[in-house]
């Protein structure tokens, strides 16, 4: 069995190195971002999640590259793509189905589990983990890529996360309107079994973990009388804090214990208003603002930040025509903008040289 | 293959034109002379009214009004051999039918482009409603019993008629068939239809003379169809052949009518009507997934009555009351949910009357008032529901001026709606006044050619949907706005020395505006309704229809349709999608029919043909769907045994098994069949 992994490797990282046609890297140069891949979820219903790649030294776009690569089409909403090893794996909610590729997004295999829809995943001690939007946290096997267990969460889970040797699950109940869920449940990896369950915030969606061991979590509040709220989960002590300084509505953890922010309100047309904040994990405080150049970013709906080289990605959606991709140096400075070639940019995964 | 499309499409509609213009340039006359071979009497007999009777009998010379109507009577229906009310639109330039695929499948209408919330469809002169979501299922309507389908786009000259009618873009107006009774007072009809995909729809008709004042017909039909048909799926270079899953239908449909008669004392006539039905969703077919468990009942009932008496000489009086209950039940089996389904019911109820009223001092001069005053109530077991109740109340005023060779119409139509609701806050009250007018001018006293114009402005008032649907709605909506401008030219006449029964030619051209157009915005988490839409619409509809006597048992018709629609999105200038052509919308569609009628079969072939179109407001090739050429043959019989009269009928539906789709992944049906015995008593 070892063997056969080793081979494999071996065999991945031969495929990577003979696509990008580069010597293999000598173990003293510096991890850089090669590539930034762009995930666009799709109009729900119109099968068309698409891949595209960026190359951020070239700032070129490729369009379609999963349909291009393998001949068949992305599938129905595409929610999350986690890049671990080898592969990538990419979970298409609507369809039911992950996706597993190489690096360069060329198919190696699917996960499919009956009436499961995946939607996030996260990684540890070399298994991979999603949540099932049916109330499922489901344990993979990324060598024989085989569902190895579930366990029960609870209601339509979005959002999982890994700290302190435990994983957090956001339950969200989002289809249980308007009566949310209002809970993250802590699971043994291991063991594949909910230690205990944490009160918070009315659906709670998203997740970030920083390095000294804490989980930020925002629920997105019932869109009536509970708003959103960034929240702090210690993972020594399991006690939940609201953090109430910053209003957020989505996050991406970068480098260096950077948390970037979109803080959205809607003014007294329902129009959405954004702002973006970066937040200090470490001093736990608001930085300020993170668009220093004056750049205006409306209809935002996703924000990636590379934790290499330290740029952040802003997608935009009108939710009928293609998305656009802002992209920002760590200083808040535009260095591109370009078209993401489908409808809802949902996030912007990186692959580096190691 | 857009471009080739695009000139197959030009070429033969063209083609079809210049041989018809140059075959009637030198025919004339103001008589319409109607051929017919109708079945019902199941002997060749040919009828020949005048042009003032054909308005007399109110089915509308379509190239006579000031705005564009079209009509397929019973006749048409029989001569094309068509079995569905889809079907017959088909016929009518100018017409988006959304079609959801299969028996079950949703089918609306939407009129030049400007959605079908501004297509109103009534049923022997009463308006379906549907407050909820603003547009009617036609496919909950058997074509059997109906006498004649005709499409008014603008206003219609014929203004005796209720307020409601007014009030819409395009009225798509279904009359059933009234009982005829030739020899006994009782008519009895019975017939089985049988088509592919495990159809089965049997119905049948009874009529009875009551005296001689009154007489009474029942009709009712069940129909049921396991539905499930093979399509092609297509994924990137992948093909694979599926089978459409829960699209299983069973539906019943009863009708009472009461007619009575009673001379200068007026016509008095009630309406019952019932539906029942049950049907899976297939939903739309999602790659690599084919889960689908989506259910929908439904339980219908209206009962109308109407009353119209001519008053004096110079004055005449229509009335009409309606009830109606709209109930549906949807259901969706799916771990998701965290009960493990969805079970939600809504309720509609609707409590109409309207008076009408005419006056015509002078030969050529004519003038109606209407009222009506209808309460819309909604309930429902969804979540944060607020029961909705809405009063209307429509008034229209109309003048006519009508010659030989001039008509004019204007009218006037005055809306008040008010709302309340049991939770929350309800809706403003909204007045508005919009005005309409039209003219059809004969140039010259020998030929029949007609120049028309006409304007509308209409609006549609928010749905329940829009206003009050959880968390998307928003109270706060104005109407959506549309004007509609129409200039065409006309021509009918005979040419019997050609050969030549008789011939109408029609083009027009328009321009729409929709402005405010309500639609759902997303904002960052929640989706909002919306005035933010704004559309603009250029086209030009062209109809031509022939009817050939060849010998005195053998007769060809020839008709056609064109229509060029360009709809643009104006909403935002800065918008990906900022003059980009509206979803489902083709730049040219076109339909063409010919039908040869003989003593010993009746044969009809029918072309559809539908240019690419958009799935989504963004025009790039993912979003195209493309085009297609839908080929329907139908061969019908008559004859007579043991006293009986028979008709067998026979249609291939998609005859070149053609895979497309109307709605993006919501395929339709290939090659079907379908077989209908009819018995006559």
């Amino acid at each position: 069995m070892k063997k056969r992994i080793l081979l494999f490797v071996v065999f991945a990282c031969f495929i990577v190195v003979s696509c990008d046609k580069k010597p293999v890297p000598e173990p003293d140069i510096p991890e850089v971002t090669v590539g930034a891949f762009v995930l666009n979820n799709g109009n729900f219903g119109s099968n068309d999640a698409s891949l595209t790649f960026y190359n951020p030294d070239t700032k070129t776009p490729t369009y379609g590259v999963f349909q291009s690569l393998n001949g068949k089409k992305l599938g129905d909403t595409a929610q999350d793509m986690f890049i671990y090893g080898s592969k990538i794996y990419i979970a298409v909610f609507n369809s039911g189905v992950i996706f597993v590729t190489d690096r360069s997004g060329k198919l190696i295999g699917e996960i499919k589990a009956e009436k499961r829809s995946p939607r996030y995943f996260t990684a540890y001690n070399g298994n991979l983990y999603v949540t099932y939007y049916e109330g499922y946290l489901g344990k993979i096997d990324t060598t024989s890529l085989s569902l190895m267990s579930t366990v029960k969460v609870g209601d339509n889970p979005e959002n999982v996360e890994v700290a302190n040797g435990k994983l957090y699950v956001a339950n969200s109940g989002g289809m249980n309107y308007p009566n949310y869920g209002k809970t993250v449940s802590v699971v043994n990896p291991s063991t594949m079994s909910v230690i205990k369950t944490l009160d918070v915030v009315d659906n709670p969606t998203y997740l970030a973990a920083d390095s000294k061991g804490d989980v930020y979590l925002i629920s997105i509040g019932n869109y009536n009388d509970v708003p959103s709220a960034l929240q702090k989960i210690d993972t020594q002590s399991d006690v939940v804090a609201t953090i109430s300084n910053v209003q957020a509505n989505w996050m991406s953890m970068g480098a260096n214990d950077k948390l970037y922010i979109i803080s959205s309100q809607y003014d007294a047309n329902w129009n959405t208003v954004s702002e973006y904040y970066v937040y200090d994990a470490i001093s736990e405080s608001v930085i300020g603002k993170f668009i220093t150049d004056g750049t205006a970013v409306e209809k935002a709906y996703s924000i990636s930040a590379d934790p290499v080289s330290g740029n952040v990605y802003i997608g935009t959606s009108d939710y009928k025509s293609n998305g656009d991709m802002y992209v920002f140096s760590a200083a808040g400075v535009k260095i591109d903008k370009f078209d993401t070639g489908g409808l809802n940019p949902i996030g912007v995964y990186f692959v580096t040289n190691k | 293959m857009h471009l080739i499309f695009k000139k197959r499409v030009i070429t033969m509609v063209g083609a079809c034109f210049m041989l018809c213009l140059s075959s009637f340039a030198q025919s004339k006359g103001d008589t319409v002379v109607v051929k017919t071979i109708e079945s019902k009497e199941d002997s060749t007999k040919i009828r020949t009214i005048s042009e003032s009777k054909v308005i007399a009998t109110s089915k509308p010379a379509p190239t006579l009004q000031t705005a564009p109507v079209q009509v397929v009577d019973r006749s048409a229906i029989e001569r094309m051999g068509i079995s569905e009310l889809h079907e017959a639109l088909k016929s009518f330039s100018g017409v988006n039918i959304k079609d959801y695929g299969g028996i079950g499948g949703l089918k609306t209408v939407s009129v030049r482009s400007l959605g079908a919330q501004h297509t109103a469809v009534s049923y022997d002169g009463i308006a379906i409603s549907n407050v909820q979501s603003g547009q009617v299922d036609i496919s909950r309507f058997s074509l059997d019993n109906v006498d004649q389908v005709s499409l008014v786009i603008g206003q219609s000259d014929n203004i005796f008629r209720t307020a409601r009618l007014f009030a819409s873009a395009g009225a798509l107006e279904i009359s059933t068939i009234k009982p005829i009774f030739v020899e006994s007072g009782i008519n009895v009809a019975a017939q089985m239809k049988f088509a592919s995909f495990g159809t089965y729809n049997p119905s049948l008709t009874y009529e009875q003379r009551l005296g001689e004042k009154w007489s009474v017909s029942v009709v009712g039909d069940y129909l049921t169809s396991k539905g499930e048909y093979p399509f092609k799926l297509k994924n990137g270079t992948e093909e694979t052949t599926q089978t459409r899953l829960n699209s299983d239908v069973k539906t019943l449909r009863g009708e009472i009518n009461v007619y009575g008669n009673f001379n200068k004392g007026g016509k008095l006539s009630f309406k019952g009507n019932y539906l029942d039905s049950e049907r899976g969703l297939p939903g739309s077919v999602v790659l690599y997934n084919i889960n689908a468990n989506e259910r929908l009942w439904d339980r219908n009932a209206f009962a109308h009555t109407k009353y119209e008496v001519d008053l004096s000489e110079k004055w005449a009086l229509k009335s009409s009351l309606k009830y109606s209950y709209a109930w549906n039940r949807y259901t969706d089996i799916n771990e998701k949910y965290p009960s493990g389904k969805v079970d939600d019911r809504y309720a509609q109820q609707e409590y109409y009357g309207s008076v009408a009223l005419q006056y015509a001092p002078y030969k050529y001069l004519c003038f109606t008032a209407a009222e009506d005053v209808f309460v819309n109530t909604l309930d429902a077991t969804i979540p944060e529901c607020p029961f909705p109740e809405r009063f209307n109340s429509l008034t229209s005023i109309a003048g006519q001026f009508k010659n030989e060779r001039l008509t004019v119409t204007a009218s006037v139509l005055g809306t008040m709606v008010s709302e309340k609701v049991k939770i929350g806050t309800a809706a403003p009250s909204r007045k508005n006044l919009s005005p309409a007018v039209g003219i059809s001018y004969k140039l010259s006293n020998d030929y029949n050619i007609r120049v028309r114009a006409s304007y509308k402005d209409v609006y549609r008032v928010p749905t329940f949907n829009d206003l009050y649907y959880s968390r998307v709605g928003n109270i706060n909506l104005k109407p959506e706005r549309a004007t509609q401008y129409n200039v065409g030219i006309t021509w009918s006449g005979q040419c019997p020395d050609k050969g030549v029964d008789y011939a109408s030619i029609s083009v027009d051209s328009y321009y729409n505006k929709v402005k405010d157009k309500i639609v759902a915005i997303p904002t960052l988490f929640i989706w909002k309704m919306m005035n933010m839409g704004q559309v603009d619409i250029a086209g030009v509809d062209a109809n031509i229809s022939a009817t050939f006597g060849i010998s005195s048992g053998l007769q060809l018709g020839i008709s056609g349709n064109y229509s060029y629609q360009y709809a643009v999105d104006v909403s935002d200038y800065q918008s990906k999608t900022y003059k980009h052509q509206i979803p489902y919308t083709p730049l040219h569609s076109g339909n063409m029919n010919v039908s040869m009628l003989s003593k010993w079969v009746n044969f009809s072939y029918m072309l559809s043909a539908v240019g690419d179109r958009y799935a989504l407001p963004q025009n790039v090739p993912s979003n195209r769907i493309d085009g297609y050429f839908e080929h329907t043959v139908s061969v019908n019989r008559g004859f007579e045994l043991f006293g009986l009269r028979l008709k067998i009928q026979g249609e291939v539906i998609n005859l070149t098994n053609r895979m497309y789709d109307v709605i993006q992944y919501y395929p339709m049906p290939g090659r079907s069949y379908r077989l209908t015995l009819k018995i006559n008593y």
